[in-house]
């Protein structure tokens, strides 16, 4: 390694530049038997006071290695540069050899003087952190790719087709009253959901599709205890010959376990989207009660989690799969409340709020 | 939409034979999510009907009364402070020993000096409503001393029912009545809408006409003659109000008594208002003003549909009545309308007014064609009912012809094919005849017919989760699914290629956090001014309806939300803060959707160290920030890093204190010291170190795999070398020229100390540099090595006037 640390020797060397050429065969002798000496004597040493005098009668002005390099003017001129050159590996390795002794000597003390307080505080490196909406980003998407799911992202300014008219959300239609929406022009939104991407790989691919997407999502609502305008989503997709819902099932029982352990029971509720149908609510368990009923759970035993269901058939429409030849199942699932279930943040502000006092767990 | 439903008025159109638990269970798992259960009202022990008998001002107090209360055979003085009480009233009375439904006990009491024997109650104290603005009156029929209970009935169950945009029909007592018998097997009991109709034909009284057929395939009226306006009696209004509808008077309040329990709007116009006793549905003009019932003066536009006398508009259709034909006290004959309006006109019409009711919510849910002559008739009854007066003979039924309801093949296969279930099909067929459909076997298969209030299900998919929702979801097991399936080539290239870019985004978070950065995420939009403080040549995506001016624009650059992070902590006494945010800006493009590209950016406040007994502490510099910055660029394997001085006038950057960072010679961010202007505008007090970054640089430049080189097999030679150059001289130049004639055998270059002062030359300073020369084919000869060494020094003396340092 090219170390960083020992400027303070190599400035010492800076000012021996330049070097004279001597000669002599039991120069080379010398030189060898100069370096096992110190070496020796520096391995016994157990002060940083007795270093620097090895230090000084070794390598300082008139030190030993120092005497021979001076005089190597003297030796024959075919010796002196192979004199020159073990003189400098000697004094490279008795340099070293200081170095390592002296790091070793302080090893263990706060100072070069005094004894050892173990309970004094030590220095620790600077501990960062992930937010927690990526550490539940890199879980959830962890566990689906062992599920054989690529995580894809897709645009949060999106078209209007994509965010509704693909998704079987005409305009003019109620359902346009379950997701307020920020508009840019009128064929501009703010993604509202990240269903739009299912869309949109449906249009770059045929099936097999199995695709998450984690992403940022937008709702024009006023902020309230438990409504924030940006939230985090992972939307998810399946579509093949003969997906269930019996499927959808085990699937989403697979992840809650994968998330929050082998007792998470999963249950589907019957609930309205346009892009799927049969469309459902789905529950987990409550992870912090096991069912029981607790301040979590509302008493209930069970935690929202978010909607799913078999796409409908009108979205395969609009990418030109059969649907009598494929079906496949959607879900989407909030970050923010499972980063919530899962890290115990009892508020969805808290996550872009970025109090650091929070932030950095220890 | 979420409805209110008293339960004992449920129980008039179904038996529920389960507990009130059962009930809500059953009907979650069949799709109707229940927000609350609430009781409303009491069993009143201790509560009676009393008349006002007389009234006088307390003695010592201005906003009291002082009432003599007839309660039954014997009267009370009770003390009143609700401004609305008069003599003559028949009024709820707690009597002394009573308890309020909300526990609070009735007791004599001295008020101000004078005794009061009990209390005259409001809605609100009686829990059947929130109404506490006065105390509530009753029916005046009602006889002095009769149990409250008597009159308002006991506690009532109300639940709270959130019914999804896709099953009108259950915005209904009797829809509900059909689901809960669906799931009981019961029957359910629908009311009549036959009226007995002794008076004169109706059309001899009125006519209607649709000039707009689409967006109205049907209008029914009726007309009810020598009817006397006046409050409803008690138990309409308390079935009403229940329900969560204020009692307005005996007509309109069977209107919405009838909306409730089959789920049609009504509407009662006084037909001796209508201009030529008669009703034209029409578009509206341009620019048409109209007053509705509410007292706003609204314009309207010929995208909405109107309801017309022969002169003027008396009517948003389905969505609001007009102040000027409404009911009023002196209303004798009422024109009752109960029309079909088009969904999505509906939808206009409330969208161009702002303005939802409880009618254009069902409406623009669609509405069951077959629904009106009965909503009609059944209002027209009641009317004649609580309100006196004849229903004129017959019905006006102006209507498109409705086609048959549509017939849907259902097969089996696919049923359980979608569900992953094993049902037969004696199994699907039961589940669907008691949701009402008509079902017919069709060789292997089943032929539905869909009852006209079923108006959400026209496919098979549609029928399928119906057969779901009555085998329940519960029931169906769960399955694994497939393996994923051996993936084409082009498959694996597409996955590899999404890995390598999600790779690089999570080593830079990983890198950054083992640098002892802290991860924020900020929102995406902000005040627009914040992004032409940062970066003021770029425009904003702007949002069109935004929350708030703070809200409005898409950030430009993350710098202007980190800065937010820093000042929102840096107020809280954070010292020492390092984070960092990765995320995406958002820039304006001509045409089409906004560009999305990622960006780092990383903000550094305070000391270098966290505090340490052992030593001063010392600022975050600089050197530190390029470091870290060139660091993390390594991390991520690109080659050739380097950070040249960044001379372009960027507000946000002090323009002395910062570098633009270069990999392979292409730009990739720009970092320094956050200037005082941007400081100031954040309010922040303390010097902020910051970094920009392009992701987009990096993934592209990224490899996603360093190569290992074996160690060298020749030892190395390091020589040092001191020099004093002019103040001008670079460190980068003296790099450039080592390198330019060292070559190959140059293995690594070390700036190791800069020294300024005594012995050196005023406006020069003194660059020492280690260096280490290698041969990867042989053992390097120190004389090799010193012409090398020979020959740097030449070059600096030469190029830059350098001295060697002696």
């Amino acid at each position: 390694m090219f170390a960083a640390g020992c400027g303070a020797s190599r400035l010492a060397a800076a000012s021996s530049f330049p070097m004279k050429d001597r000669t002599g065969p039991s120069m080379l002798q010398e030189a060898e038997a100069i370096e096992t000496r110190a070496l020796e004597e520096i391995g016994r040493a157990d002060d940083p006071s007795d270093l620097e005098d090895i230090r000084i009668r070794y390598m300082g002005k008139n030190g030993d290695l120092t005497r021979i390099l001076r005089s190597v003017g003297k030796a024959a001129p075919e010796d002196r540069p192979r004199i020159g050159q073990r003189v400098n590996q000697a004094k490279q390795a008795i340099g070293e050899a200081l170095e390592a002794r002296r790091a070793a000597c302080e090893t263990g003390r706060e100072s070069a003087s005094g004894p050892l307080d173990v309970t004094l505080p030590g220095r620790r490196p600077p501990l960062g952190s992930k937010h927690p909406l990526t550490l539940i980003r890199e879980e959830v998407s962890e566990i689906f790719r062992d599920m054989g799911f690529s995580v894809v992202d897709g645009p949060e300014v999106e078209w209007d087709y994509y965010n509704f008219e693909a998704l079987n959300i005409p305009r003019d239609h109620p359902a346009r009253d379950m997701q307020d929406t920020f508009y840019l022009g009128s064929d501009i939104v703010l993604r509202t959901h990240t269903s739009p991407v299912q869309v949109r790989v449906m249009e770059q691919q045929q099936p097999p599709v199995r695709v998450i997407v984690p992403g940022r999502t937008y709702r024009n609502e006023n902020p309230d205890a438990t409504h924030a305008f940006t939230f985090h989503q992972c939307e998810g997709l399946y579509v093949d010959k003969g997906v269930t819902m019996a499927q959808l099932k085990g699937d989403m029982t697979y992840f809650a376990q994968r998330l929050f352990g082998g007792k998470v029971k999963v249950r589907f509720l019957p609930d309205f989207f346009p892009f799927t149908e049969p469309s459902v609510q789905y529950d987990f368990s409550c992870v912090a009660c096991g069912g029981g009923g607790c301040r979590i759970c509302k008493n209930t035993g069970w935690l929202e989690i978010s909607g799913a269901g078999m796409v409908d058939p009108a979205v395969f429409g609009f990418v030109d799969y059969d649907p009598e030849l494929y079906t496949g199942y959607a879900f989407g699932m909030g970050l923010d409340r499972l980063a919530m279930f899962k890290y115990g943040i009892e508020s969805i502000h808290m996550f872009l709020e970025n109090d650091l006092r929070l932030l950095e767990r220890p | 939409m979420v409805i209110k439903v008293p339960l004992s008025w449920l129980r008039a159109y179904c038996d529920i034979p389960w507990s009130v638990e059962e009930l809500v269970e059953r009907l979650v798992m069949t799709g109707l999510e229940v927000d609350a259960v609430e009781t409303v009202g009491s069993d009143f022990e201790g509560f009676v009907a009393g008349r006002v008998e007389r009234l006088e001002r307390h003695p010592n107090a201005d906003r009291l009364s002082l009432c003599t209360v007839d309660v039954g055979g014997e009267s009370l003085q009770i003390i009143c402070g609700a401004p609305n009480v008069a003599a003559g009233q028949m009024v709820p009375v707690a009597r002394v020993g009573a308890a309020l439904p909300d526990g609070m006990a009735i007791r004599r009491a001295r008020i101000r000096g004078v005794e009061s024997f009990g209390m005259i109650c409001s809605e609100a104290e009686l829990n059947l409503s929130d109404d506490h603005d006065g105390i509530m009156v009753l029916d005046g029929a009602t006889e002095p001393g009769r149990p409250l209970k008597d009159v308002l009935g006991g506690p009532e169950t109300v639940l709270s029912i959130d019914v999804g945009t896709n099953r009108p029909d259950c915005l209904s007592l009797v829809g509900l009545a059909r689901e809960i018998t669906a799931l009981s097997g019961g029957e359910t009991r629908i009311p009549s809408g036959a009226a007995a109709d002794s008076g004169p034909p109706v059309e001899s009284l009125a006519g209607v006409r649709v000039d707009a057929p689409d967006d109205c395939p049907r209008f029914v009226g009726r007309v009810i003659t020598g009817v006397r306006i006046g409050p409803s009696p008690d138990w309409l209004k308390r079935r009403i109000e229940a329900a969560g509808i204020r009692s307005i008077s005996n007509v309109v309040d069977v209107t919405n008594y009838v909306m409730l329990e089959l789920g049609q709007p009504l509407h009662a116009y006084d037909l001796d208002r209508l201009a030529g006793q008669g009703i034209v549905v029409r578009r509206a003009r341009a620019e048409e003003a109209f007053t509705t019932l509410d007292g706003v003066e609204r314009t309207l536009g010929p995208d909405v549909l109107m309801i017309a006398d022969h002169e003027r508009s008396i009517g948003v259709g389905g969505v609001m009545g007009g102040l000027n034909t409404e009911i009023t006290e002196d209303t004798e004959r009422v024109f009752l309308e109960g029309a079909c309006f088009d969904a999505v006109r509906v939808r206009r019409g409330s969208k161009a007014l702002q303005l939802q009711t409880d009618a254009s919510r069902r409406f623009e849910r669609g509405m069951d064609p077959e629904l009106q002559g009965e909503a009609v008739g059944r209002a027209a009854g009641m009317i004649a009912e609580v309100a006196g007066g004849v229903v004129a003979e017959g019905m006006i039924d102006v209507r498109t012809p409705a086609g048959p309801g549509p017939e849907i093949r259902l097969r089996p296969d696919r049923v359980n094919g979608l569900l992953g279930t094993g049902l037969d099909l004696d199994e699907i067929a039961t589940f669907l005849r008691r949701l009402r459909f008509g079902v017919r076997p069709a060789g292997t298969d089943l032929e539905v017919s869909v009852p006209s209030f079923r108006r959400d299900v026209h496919r098979e998919v549609d029928l399928i989760e119906e057969v779901a929702r009555l085998y329940g979801y519960d029931r169906i097991e769960p399955a694994a699914s497939a393996p994923p399936r051996e993936e084409s080539v082009e498959a694996r290239e597409r996955e590899k290629d999404l890995r390598g870019r999600q790779d690089v985004r999570r080593r830079l978070r990983d890198t950054m956090t083992g640098f002892g950065f802290t991860e924020v995420i900020t929102h995406s939009l902000l005040h627009p001014d914040l992004n032409r403080l940062i970066d003021p040549s770029r425009p904003s995506v702007m949002i069109d309806n935004p929350l708030s001016p703070e809200l409005s624009a898409m950030r430009t650059s993350l710098a202007a939300v980190v800065l937010n992070v820093v000042r929102w902590n840096a107020n809280r006494k954070v010292r020492d803060i390092r984070i960092f945010e990765a995320g995406r800006v958002y820039w304006p493009k001509n045409g089409g959707l906004p560009d999305e590209p990622e960006q780092l950016c990383f903000a550094v406040t305070g000391q270098r160290h966290d505090p340490h007994w052992d030593g001063p502490p010392q600022a975050f510099d600089f050197f530190d920030l390029k470091g870290l910055a060139e660091a993390l660029h390594g991390r991520l394997g690109l080659d050739r890093v380097e950070t040249v001085p960044y001379d372009n006038d960027d507000p946000l950057f002090d323009a002395d204190r910062t570098g633009e960072l270069r990999a392979d010679g292409v730009r990739t961010g720009r970092f320094g010291a956050v200037s005082y202007q941007v400081l100031d505008r954040y309010e922040i007090r303390e010097p902020v170190w910051m970094g920009v970054i392009d992701c987009g640089v990096l993934f592209g430049k990224a490899s996603e795999r360093r190569n290992y080189h074996a160690p060298a097999k020749y030892p190395a030679v390091e020589r040092d070398l001191a020099i004093v150059v002019p103040e001008e001289v670079s460190h980068r130049d003296i790099l450039e020229e080592i390198r330019a004639c060292s070559g190959d055998l140059l293995e690594a270059v070390e700036l190791f100390d800069v020294y300024r002062g005594e012995q050196i030359a005023a406006h020069c300073k003194s660059m020492a540099y280690a260096m280490r020369f290698r041969s990867g084919e042989r053992t390097l000869t120190d004389a090799e090595v010193t012409k090398l060494q020979d020959k740097v020094l030449r070059r600096l003396v030469g190029r830059y006037r350098a001295e060697l340092r002696s």
